[in-house]
């Protein structure tokens, strides 16, 4: 090789080196700190092995996958604390689930006074929602009973059922969105039967998801945890629904009247009733992405118990809110807003703010095995 | 015993010949799998980032040449039983596919001769 070969060479090395470290910007940080040398070593050796110079095409979107692929599996969640988050999502749902199915499911004996029984019900039950809920029960009993496979099965299958009772009519939601039309269910429509709210359905197809993600196999004294935490949370939401002192009915206009009024009205009940259970799980979420601070999750579970009331104030309390924003703002805006639309900014802002700090505070770096 | 993927087997496989750096097993692995399979940079270090998590792999120093890092690989014990493991199973496979195809060969040299036998009568 001459010098002006050699010098050449090195020139084309050089641009080539270039163009390999952008494409290794794909990878995490604290992956190329550790790997980028040795990878970039390698690259160029295959390089000059080729005389071609620079990256090919294929090279190039095999670093490209290959490093995007290194950046989302740091967001991937640990085993622990999927196993922890499924565990949650299996207990938040069964109790969602049992407290529609107590509360607002069965017809005669518990329904409110003033509420009909609407046509369009399922046998005993208000809507389609116990073959939903059943497959919740049966996935705490197997987790309970220690089988976490069929525990998960269980989970796809309410997920399947509420696809299924409500899938159709999906479609429906996004001509909602699009042309703003409501469109009563299809299901309903087709077989003259009633569906839970959206609201629900989404939430507990979205926790079903989660309780997926990890496996429910515990110990014997951990499952017993799990069995305790369902019933109790179960009973706290039933005892949100406040029980009338005057007479042994549920008394569930509060909390369950939209239950059975929206199952024939489209999708609005989806953006209207959603904001009190969509927030934890977008804790839950944020959670999964924070993967070094489990205790998110916990926090999480607090928040479900605590938005409930958050969202539906006793209406004394909301007299008061409705003298402050008077006496602040000169008129009432109780009747001009719905007090969701000033609670949940309030919610969101609080959240982002924690979200700030931690991101301010800086993410530790994802320990990598060398190599 | 579960199944490795080819291109697994072969960087196994090129390792156990020694210590290797990563554009030499690239080369390797292309030249003992018969030019089947080809591993790209990104590729390789991606399954030797996994094979090392898994304990099978370790990395066995680095050099500097010509500028460039070379990091050296090579197979650790554990790896070499899950090598041994693999060659157990592809014997297994290659023996019964020799034996499937053992008689397949056989039933034909029946028909061929029935066949020749009926024309022979005729």
């Amino acid at each position: 090789m001459t010098a002006v070969e050699g010098t050449a060479d090195a020139g084309r090395l050089t641009i080539a080196q270039k163009r390999y470290e952008l494409l290794m910007l794909s990878y995490p940080p604290s992956w190329r700190r550790d790997n980028a040398e040795a990878l970039l070593g390698t690259c160029l050796d295959a390089a000059a092995g080729r005389r071609g110079g620079g990256p090919t095409l294929r090279e190039a979107l095999d670093l490209l996958f290959h490093g995007l692929t290194w950046r989302l599996r740091l967001l991937w969640p640990s085993d622990q604390t999927r196993r922890l988050a499924a565990a949650l999502a299996l207990v938040l749902g069964t109790a969602i689930a049992m407290t529609c199915f107590i509360a607002a499911e069965w017809q005669p004996g518990v329904a409110p006074r003033g509420w009909r029984i609407e046509p369009g019900h399922v046998g005993p039950f208000a809507t389609l929602g116990p073959v939903i809920y059943a497959g919740w029960a049966a996935a705490l009993l197997a987790t309970l009973a220690g089988r976490a496979v069929v525990a998960r099965r269980l989970l796809l299958g309410s997920i399947g059922a509420a696809l299924v009772t409500n899938g159709a009519s999906l479609m429906f939601f996004l001509v909602w969105m699009t042309t703003g039309r409501a469109i009563a269910h299809p299901i309903g429509g087709l077989f003259g039967l009633r569906r839970p709210p959206a609201a629900v359905i989404v939430l507990l197809i979205s926790l079903a998801l989660l309780g997926c993600l990890g496996r429910l196999a515990w110990r014997a004294r951990e499952r017993w945890l799990i069995g305790m935490a369902t019933v109790v949370l179960t009973g706290l939401m039933l005892m949100m629904t406040r029980p009338a002192k005057s007479s042994r009915i549920w008394h569930l206009d509060q909390a369950f009247a939209f239950y059975r009024s929206s199952s024939s009205s489209g999708y609005h009940d989806l953006i209207r009733f959603q904001t009190h259970q969509v927030i934890p799980l977008i804790v839950l979420a944020a959670a999964l992405a924070w993967r070094w601070h489990p205790e998110w999750l916990p926090a999480t579970l607090i928040l479900s118990l605590v938005s409930d009331p958050i969202f539906r104030l006793p209406d004394a309390y909301l007299a008061n809110v409705d003298v402050f924003w008077t006496r602040a703002v000169g008129r009432s805006m109780y009747s001009d807003f719905n007090y969701d639309m000033l609670t949940t900014p309030l919610i969101l802002v609080a959240l982002m703010a924690a979200i700030w700090w931690r991101w301010r505070s800086g993410r530790p770096s994802a320990a990598m095995p060398q190599g | 015993m579960t199944s490795m993927r080819e291109p697994t087997v072969y960087l196994l496989a090129a390792l156990a010949e020694g210590r290797q750096h990563g554009y030499a097993l690239m080369g390797l692995i292309e030249q003992i799998s018969g030019g089947r399979v080809e591993l790209r940079p990104a590729t390789l270090y991606g399954a030797l980032e996994r094979l090392t998590g898994e304990g099978l792999v370790q990395v066995a120093g680095e050099e500097a040449v010509d500028g460039r890092l070379r990091r050296y690989f090579e197979l650790t014990n554990a790896g070499a039983v899950a090598l041994a493991e693999q060659q157990e199973r592809l014997n297994q496979a290659a023996e019964a596919v020799a034996r499937g195809l053992r008689a397949r060969a056989a039933k034909a040299a029946t028909r061929l001769a029935t066949f020749a036998v009926r024309e022979v009568i005729a």
